[in-house]
């Protein structure tokens, strides 16, 4: 057992590995009124190739995706009316390197939790079933991957950047690559990658530490060891297209602007991705000059923003928003990235967005549900702590900031994607 | 948690409350307004006119240095529409000056620039900075254009404009473009002028611990102003239709979008709210287990309901060609409800979540926020504790009763024109 605390706020949390494998985090935060618990698992759209006890799978688009809808089943009824009997609030979500089933509850916590642990772990998939969820995620696709603009520009901009890296595909699949997925495959998924040892289980909220162990202890089962190997992606540095272009209806063109780099992992990923973050504030954040000027001159609207994409095999940084003028725009953000590598980062600037991300680190997980959703973060990343964003933030540096600017905002390493209207 | 309220000025009511276990405060500033279509488009520019920048920080970009000088510290506007009456909102949030880096007051600094921000807005000679004016303009324009992209949004504003034609609840929340386009500088100073003579106000400030400074430095703010407040109601309940809307309209897109609405009479916000929750948002939810589950016909399928219009809406996204079975689908899972042909724990099981939802919400600053605020528009105190003790007294007689006074008043279908090919990877 490992008891973490924040540096900042004081808040703890204690880690425990379960005899099963299963990493626990817990937050005990008697004040609150309600209780969140998040399983995570290290499965997510971009592992499309493995190895499980010596047998190669290859998996279609959507295939983890497929599998989040399908584990609610089981024998005698679907997870999701259990939980409501039980007055807790569920939900579950499939992302690019991880999914993640949750909820949160204030009256009969430990048997929602109980319910959790024993539906992840127990898959009911039939061939009917399956049939059934077709239409259902197609719609999923057809709403959110299809129609909405707001989607379709960050797919848009990964596969321009990306030459064959899994993470270019929608998370839900497609169309056509969901109709391939079968019983059996999510079968053989579930058995490599959610063995207890692959996964989290994060508590935060009014509860006790002892009750979560109680109930892991009861309901986790021992399973012998599975190795799995998931295939290692091998992208090319440069990007696959430096401009990509569609249409949709839309009022005005829709951009995205990527530069892509070499990925990083575990604390060196935070850390990057914490100065990241900083250095696209600096150069194109509301209160930059770039901004400003882009904004009078009317190149963008209040649709702009910028952000960081990265997990254990991509970093990506972006800007994204609306345009009559999206190659302007992209024109105007590589000629200040190149002013800033030339004059360096003002220090005074630098500081003032580093404290607005230490504000934003201690308020954003002022809730069980945030706490919860913090700590599943850190395990399924392996960090050593959730709380390493207040310890890390006042050792970076303005001359690492200088240094990330010169080596992940490169001109040669730029997609632009654009959406024009039909 | 402790909560506080009293009228600080005419017409101006503070509401404080007291939360240990939170690390930030907030301050939320609500001004009741009624619109047009004249008005409508200036309430929507006010959101930003007012947040971007103020006398004290005039220079572009200034104000938002400032925000992230202050540890992130937020202050965007908004628009709430209820009924056929507009809460035009600003809502401050800040870190508490416990976690402050250096020990400074972050509590004295935002009230000053947000009490500047609306006091000593960036105007001269009776409008706003013209340049400022521009590119918020623009935004606007640009926001209104654009209610074509979001698909789910779009049919959202096309039904409501059907079943509230004639009334200003029919009205976008940004306006229509050409009285946007209309709109001048001046018009915005002058309409903001009287906003804060004559709204009603309602301010509610979440802290972790009092802080007399809050209530001071509003009071001797609102103190100022020659106030003569007028009333506006957020209740507006739609004449009742004879006969049913029903449009039908196409777009480029490769799903179908499908609103009906219900108009009720006699039914309380209680009653209603467990309605709404047999029907969707729950694993039980009749639209989730049958028009989804057990149908297949769609990923979506919401229910939500206005107590100020006195109509419940229900949406989802479906295949083209298949609106039809869709919306047959959805009127049965009313009759159920009309004829009590449903799981006979589902009441039970939407009271608990509604008891869940009701303590989430007291988890969080902005949870606080909302629903005292909602109670407020309501013409109710909060008191969550009789809002429970109402909802658990609800029968299944009442429900019924309830169901069956839900009138079927217009069905809008966005429909797309394409399956849609996608297969690329």
């Amino acid at each position: 057992m490992n008891i973490l605390t924040d540096p900042v706020t004081g808040d703890r949390c204690m880690t425990v590995t379960h005899k099963s494998g299963l990493t626990v985090c817990i937050a005990e935060q008697p004040d609150f009124h309600t209780a969140s618990a998040l399983l995570g698992v290290r499965f997510g759209s971009v592992h499309r190739q493995f190895t499980a006890d010596g047998r190669s799978v290859s998996l279609p688009a959507g295939t983890a995706h497929f599998l989040e809808h399908k584990l609610y089943d089981s024998a005698d009824g679907d997870a999701v009316t259990k939980f409501t009997r039980l007055g807790a609030s569920d939900n579950a979500y499939t992302a690019f390197d991880r999914t993640v089933y949750y909820f949160s509850a204030q009256q009969r916590f430990a048997e929602a939790l109980a319910l959790l642990l024993d539906f992840v772990q127990r898959p009911y998939f039939t061939a009917e079933s399956l049939e059934k969820e077709r239409p259902i995620i197609a719609q999923e696709i057809h709403e959110y991957s299809l129609d909405s603009p707001e989607d379709r520009i960050f797919f848009l901009l990964l596969e321009g950047l990306f030459h064959r890296h899994p993470v270019r595909c929608d998370v839900a699949g497609t169309l056509r690559s969901i109709q391939d997925i079968t019983p059996e495959l999510l079968y053989q998924c579930h058995r490599a990658f959610y063995h207890p040892s692959n996964l989290v289980l994060c508590c935060a909220g009014n509860l006790t530490a002892e009750e979560v162990l109680e109930i892991a202890d009861r309901t986790v089962q021992i399973l012998p060891p599975v190795q799995t190997v998931t295939e290692p992606v091998r992208e090319p540095e440069t990007v696959f297209r430096q401009e990509v272009r569609e249409r949709m209806t839309v009022s005005k063109p829709q951009f995205a602007v990527g530069f892509k780099s070499p990925p990083v992992t575990g604390e060196a990923l935070l850390r990057q991705t914490l100065l990241g973050e900083l250095v696209l504030d600096y150069i194109a954040g509301p209160s930059s000059p770039c901004c400003q000027r882009m904004l009078s001159e009317g190149l963008i609207n209040d649709t702009f923003s910028v952000s960081a994409f990265t997990g254990e095999s991509w970093f990506v940084l972006m800007a994204e928003g609306e345009s009559d003028a999206p190659e302007a725009v992209r024109d105007a953000l590589t000629a200040e990235i190149a002013r800033v590598r030339r004059e360096g980062i003002d220090g005074e600037r630098f500081a003032a967005l580093k404290r607005a991300a230490y504000g934003d680190a201690i308020l954003s997980a002022n809730s069980p549900a945030a706490a919860a959703e913090a700590m599943t973060d850190a395990m399924l990343r392996r960090l050593s702590s959730p709380y390493a964003v207040t310890a890390l933030l006042p050792a970076l540096t303005a001359a690492e900031a200088e240094a990330l600017t010169a080596e992940r905002l490169r001109p040669d390493r730029v997609c632009l994607a654009v959406i024009d209207p039909c | 948690m402790r909560l506080e309220t009293a009228e600080i000025a005419n017409g101006v009511r503070c509401t404080e409350v007291c939360d240990s276990k939170l690390r930030g405060c907030l301050l939320s500033l609500h001004f009741a307004l009624r619109r047009d279509e004249n008005t409508a488009p200036v309430h929507a520019l006010l959101t930003d006119l007012l947040t971007g920048s103020s006398a004290d920080y005039p220079a572009p970009g200034a104000l938002s240095a400032q925000l992230d000088s202050l540890y992130a510290a937020d202050f965007p506007g908004s628009l709430h529409l209820c009924g056929d009456a507009a809460d035009l909102y600003f809502s401050a949030s800040w870190l508490d000056d416990a976690y402050a880096m250096n020990g400074e007051s972050v509590t004295e600094e935002m009230l000053s620039l947000v009490l500047g921000c609306l006091l000593r807005p960036h105007a001269a000679n009776g409008a706003f900075d013209a340049e400022r004016f521009r590119i918020c303009r623009q935004n606007l324009l640009d926001d209104i254009d654009a209610a074509v992209n979001d698909k789910r949004a779009f049919a959202l504003r096309r039904a409501t404009e059907i079943a509230f034609a004639g009334e200003p609840a029919a009205i976008p929340p940004q306006g229509n473009r050409p009285a946007a386009e209309a709109v001048t500088a001046a018009d915005c100073f002058r309409i903001w002028q009287e906003v804060l003579c004559t709204a009603p106000v309602d301010l509610i400030a979440v802290l972790p611990a009092e802080k007399p400074l809050l209530r001071e430095r509003l009071t001797a703010a609102f103190s100022g102003i020659p106030r003569a407040p007028q009333s506006v109601s957020f209740s507006a309940p739609s004449p009742l239709r004879q006969t049913v809307q029903t449009v039908t309209e196409e777009m480029d897109m490769t799903q179908s979008r499908l609103i009906l609405t219900y108009q009720y009479d006699r039914a309380g916000r209680d009653v209603m709210t467990l309605l709404c929750r047999m029907l969707s948002g729950t694993g039980d939810s009749l639209l989730f287990a049958n028009v989804r589950e057990q149908l297949g016909l769609c990923y979506d399928c919401t229910a939500s309901f206005s107590a100020a219009k006195q109509v419940l809406m229900i949406e989802c996204g479906v295949r083209p060609g298949t609106e039809q079975a869709a919306e047959a689908a959805i009127r049965a899972q009313i009759t159920a409800l009309q004829t009590g042909d449903y799981p006979p724990g589902l009441p039970g099981a939407c009271k608990l979540y509604e008891e869940f939802s009701a303590a989430a919400a007291l988890d969080s600053a902005g949870g606080i926020a909302k629903a005292v605020s909602a109670s407020h528009r309501a013409g109710i105190p909060y008191d969550p504790a009789a809002w429970l003790g109402r909802l658990r007294a609800v029968t299944d007689e009442q429900l019924r009763a309830a169901a069956n006074r839900l009138r079927l008043s217009a069905v809008y279908r966005l429909c797309g024109t394409e399956e849609g090919g996608q297969d690329a990877e």
